[in-house]
């Protein structure tokens, strides 16, 4: 019996507001909520809402025989509690149905894990304390920002208590093993690896609504039938996907919907195909194998390294100028400074700078705000040098008033 | 080829895109003819030295008449042989973007005549005596003013004309275009076989005022040549960065809005230099209004530069600076690039279109220029950025790439 693993991420970063030079010290808002709340409610309506429906139904049409996972970061759980209320209710209506695991992730969506340990380690605790209150059960499944991880990442999350791992089938990482079995990431003791079988998932994902690709259009029984196939040492098959997908970046009119109907369906119908969540996979599964990952590795482009972020001079200087002021933003003790520095370290930011695949305009600009790479980076460090003299006031305040006592 | 001396520094953009696209031809196997106006008497020039990838022509012969290699499209591409580019040079003073008034305030000497549109009809005469010698397929003209040269050339030999237009009169003087060379552009863009724009924005003007019919109407961008590979010898100084404004000083490339975004921009990086390089009608005013602003101390004016200076002005610059309201493509940018230079542009210019690793503004913009010139200066990964990928873009925009699209123009035609 191979078990079909359908997790799901759910994101929406804060995007900011394009303030130019002449703005820094001035100190206006740095989030375009205007546009944060267009894109927010056009997503719940054309996949949040849909989808947790056709999900809810698969469930119990089937008696809770289908099964899957979603991740939602905290970012997009503000902006789901400001103005989605209905859409945050069905997910959570979901999970109520025990049949839907949530995995936690760090707070930001950030890459706290290539900035700062210490703050990777407080986001993702804030995070799974969040999801705990929410949702009523406590994640037991971890998944980095994109899948990021490597051999240190995954140490610190199996040390704070979580007990699998979702990462990314990445050829470099396999080298010609199956991504289809447990494995447990190099240093680990009990954390178990659940790796995202990338040529499923993007069939999915990537090239169903593509003319070009020679199997299109995808029907559902063929995709089960490939499903079908896979080798009887399979343990899962690890279907990971931005839920976006869903509605959003393959569109109502591609048939996406009808797509997921009829696929939960006939795999159901399959005798050696079953839907479990990461959860179930790692409970009933021992790895075969320890996967040591000296460097990170993520679900990114074609490369599945940290270069869709962390590239270019302009993407390092920002994300270094970032977490450069984390000590000074932390001395201020002030929780509104916190939370605007923690926005900032939505992975999201550093992606609009991206400079590769300039060629071919790619998916790096499909998410993009701003009509350049260069903008971007130029809005950000704008931002980040205004909350830099907040940061510095308040330190030179909060001194001068601790020193007055003394004199 | 009626077109424009392989001396850039004479002619702006024209001349650097005759010549990129005249080789490049020749390098994917075709053969060209390129009829031209020289200053001084074509008899005393030396022969013209290309560079080595080139075999140099013959010299040409006293009468500018010798037997030309035939304009051949149809077979693939070869080596060149050594008859496949040829200058054929007609003595005459004519430059591009001469204006009548120009022209009359300083008039060349005999035989030259004493107005812009007499010589222009006189070079036409005498370029035609030259083409006669050459066998070709297809005529293809540079702007207006060697218009009456190819249509001359077109009459005698019944060949298709493919006109390139590189900039219009109604973009060069938005407020008060001369009606005679307006009427000349649109005899030309009426009786061309193919109109060839050098940006999609150039061939929406062509269509809108021109009325151009859409199907003869083609898009091939400009492209750049690569550096010659000198050692830089000249030393940008890091203390003293140094904002570039490179072109004619005239309303369509906004010189002043140049200024005006020097002054904004002047407070917030106390060590930069601007520099104005150029000569034309706006030059005094400009002067006026920089001692107006009191950047008297950090605006310094060239004047006119050509040749080995505008290397060395790129070689200096930190941030050049194109700031025009109208520009059909802007060979400038890419030229910066090469140097190593990041640039600002404005949406209004062809390059704009093509071109990624650049600062984009609306032109006119004042407060969003000096904000990008600031930005540039201040924050050293943004100009890394932008020199590292640039560089690599640049390397893709090159002139074979072009003569490609021509070729396939020209193939239209003969076919």
């Amino acid at each position: 019996m191979t078990a079909i693993t359908l997790y799901f991420q759910v994101h929406q970063p804060h995007r900011l507001n394009r303030l130019g030079l002449a703005d820094i010290g001035a100190s206006p808002g740095y989030f375009d909520d205007g546009l944060d709340r267009l894109i927010l409610e056009r997503v719940a309506e054309r996949c949040y809402l849909p989808m947790n429906q056709l999900l809810r139904e698969a469930i119990e049409e089937s008696e809770g025989r289908f099964r899957c996972a979603f991740a939602l970061t905290g970012t997009v759980l503000d902006q789901l509690e400001a103005w989605a209320p209905e859409a945050l209710r069905s997910f959570v209506d979901l999970t109520r149905t025990g049949c839907v695991e949530i995995v936690s992730e760090t707070s930001h969506h950030s890459l706290a894990c290539e900035g700062d340990m210490r703050e990777f380690d407080r986001q993702v605790r804030a995070h799974r304390k969040r999801l705990t209150e929410l949702f009523g059960t406590e994640p037991r499944t971890f998944r980095n920002t994109e899948l990021i991880f490597d051999d240190e990442i995954a140490r610190h999350v199996e040390d704070m208590g979580f007990e699998a791992l979702l990462g990314e089938g990445a050829d470099q990482l396999l080298l010609g093993r199956s991504p289809r079995r447990v494995y447990r990431p190099g240093g680990c003791s009990s954390l178990e690896l659940l790796l995202r079988d990338y040529r499923f998932s993007d069939d999915i994902a990537f090239r169903f609504s593509n003319v070009k690709w020679d199997c299109y259009p995808l029907m559902a029984d063929t995709f089960v039938s490939w499903l079908r196939r896979t080798a009887p040492e399979d343990r899962f098959i690890g279907l990971y996907m931005d839920y976006e997908t869903f509605g959003e970046h393959q569109g109502p009119h591609t048939g996406i919907f009808d797509f997921m109907r009829c696929f939960v369906r006939f795999a159901l119908e399959e005798p050696g195909l079953s839907f479990l969540t990461p959860i179930e996979v790692a409970s009933e599964n021992e790895p075969v194998e320890v996967l040591s990952v000296p460097t990170p590795i993520s679900w990114a482009d074609a490369e599945r390294d940290l270069s869709a972020w962390l590239s270019n001079p302009m993407q390092r200087a920002a994300h270094e100028a970032l977490y450069a002021l984390l000590p000074d933003v932390l001395g201020t003790g002030d929780a509104r400074l916190l939370a605007d520095w923690r926005r900032l370290t939505t992975s999201d930011h550093v992606y609009y700078m991206s400079t590769k695949h300039q060629s071919d305009g790619d998916v790096h600009e499909y998410f993009s705000p701003y009509d350049s790479p260069h903008d971007s980076f130029m809005v950000f460090m704008n931002v980040l040098d205004d909350l830099t003299l907040r940061v510095r006031e308040k330190l030179a305040h909060s001194t001068t008033t601790e020193k007055e006592p003394q004199r | 080829m009626l077109g424009w001396d392989f001396r850039p520094e004479r002619t702006g953009g024209v001349g650097s895109a005759c010549r990129g696209l005249a080789e490049a031809l020749v390098r994917i196997g075709a053969e060209v003819s390129v009829v031209c106006p020289a200053e001084g008497h074509a008899e005393g020039l030396a022969p013209l030295r290309l560079p080595a990838s080139i075999p140099s022509p013959h010299p040409p012969r006293g009468d500018g008449m010798e037997r030309a290699a035939v304009t051949d499209s149809t077979t693939g591409p070869r080596a060149p042989s050594a008859d496949a580019l040829r200058l054929l040079r007609v003595a005459s003073p004519l430059t591009p973007y001469l204006t009548r008034a120009d022209y009359a305030a300083a008039p060349p000497p005999p035989p030259a005549s004493p107005g812009l549109l007499a010589e222009v009809r006189r070079f036409a005469e005498q370029a035609a005596v030259a083409a006669a010698g050459t066998a070709h397929d297809v005529v293809h003209a540079h702007d207006w003013m060697t218009l009456p040269a190819a249509l001359r050339v077109v009459e005698e030999r019944h060949r298709p004309l493919v006109w390139h237009v590189h900039s219009t009169e109604l973009e060069r003087r938005p407020n008060g275009p001369d009606p005679a060379i307006v009427a000349l552009e649109q005899h030309g863009l009426d009786r061309a076989d193919r109109v060839v724009a050098v940006s999609r924005r150039t061939a929406e003007l062509l269509g809108a005022r021109y009325r151009v019919d859409p199907d003869k109407l083609r898009v091939v961008h400009n492209a750049v040549s690569p550096p010659a590979g000198a050692p830089a010898r000249w030393q940008r100084s890091e203390d003293r960065p140094l904002v570039l404004f490179l072109g004619r000083l005239t309303e369509q490339k906004d010189p002043l809005t140049f200024l005006r975004a020097a002054a904004l921009a002047a407070p917030a990086v106390p060590a930069a230099r601007f520099v104005v390089a150029g000569g034309g009608e706006l030059l005094p005013s400009l002067m006026r209004e920089t001692e107006r602003l009191g950047l008297g101390e950090r605006v310094h004016f060239t004047g006119m530069l050509a040749g080995e200076d505008v290397e060395r002005m790129f070689a200096l610059a930190h941030v050049y600076v194109m700031p025009s309201v109208a520009e059909p493509f802007g060979i400038a940018a890419l030229e910066a690039m090469c140097a190593d230079v990041p640039v600002v542009i404005t949406r209004e210019s062809g390059v704009a279109e093509i071109l990624r690793n650049a600062l984009v503004i609306d032109a006119g913009d004042v407060g969003a220029l000096a904000d990008r010139i600031v930005s540039l200066l201040l924050r050293p990964a943004l100009r890394e950025t932008l020199i590292e990928q640039g560089r690599v873009e640049v390397a893709t925009l090159r002139w074979e790439v072009r003569a490609r699209s021509l070729l396939r123009i020209f193939e239209e035609l003969a076919a």
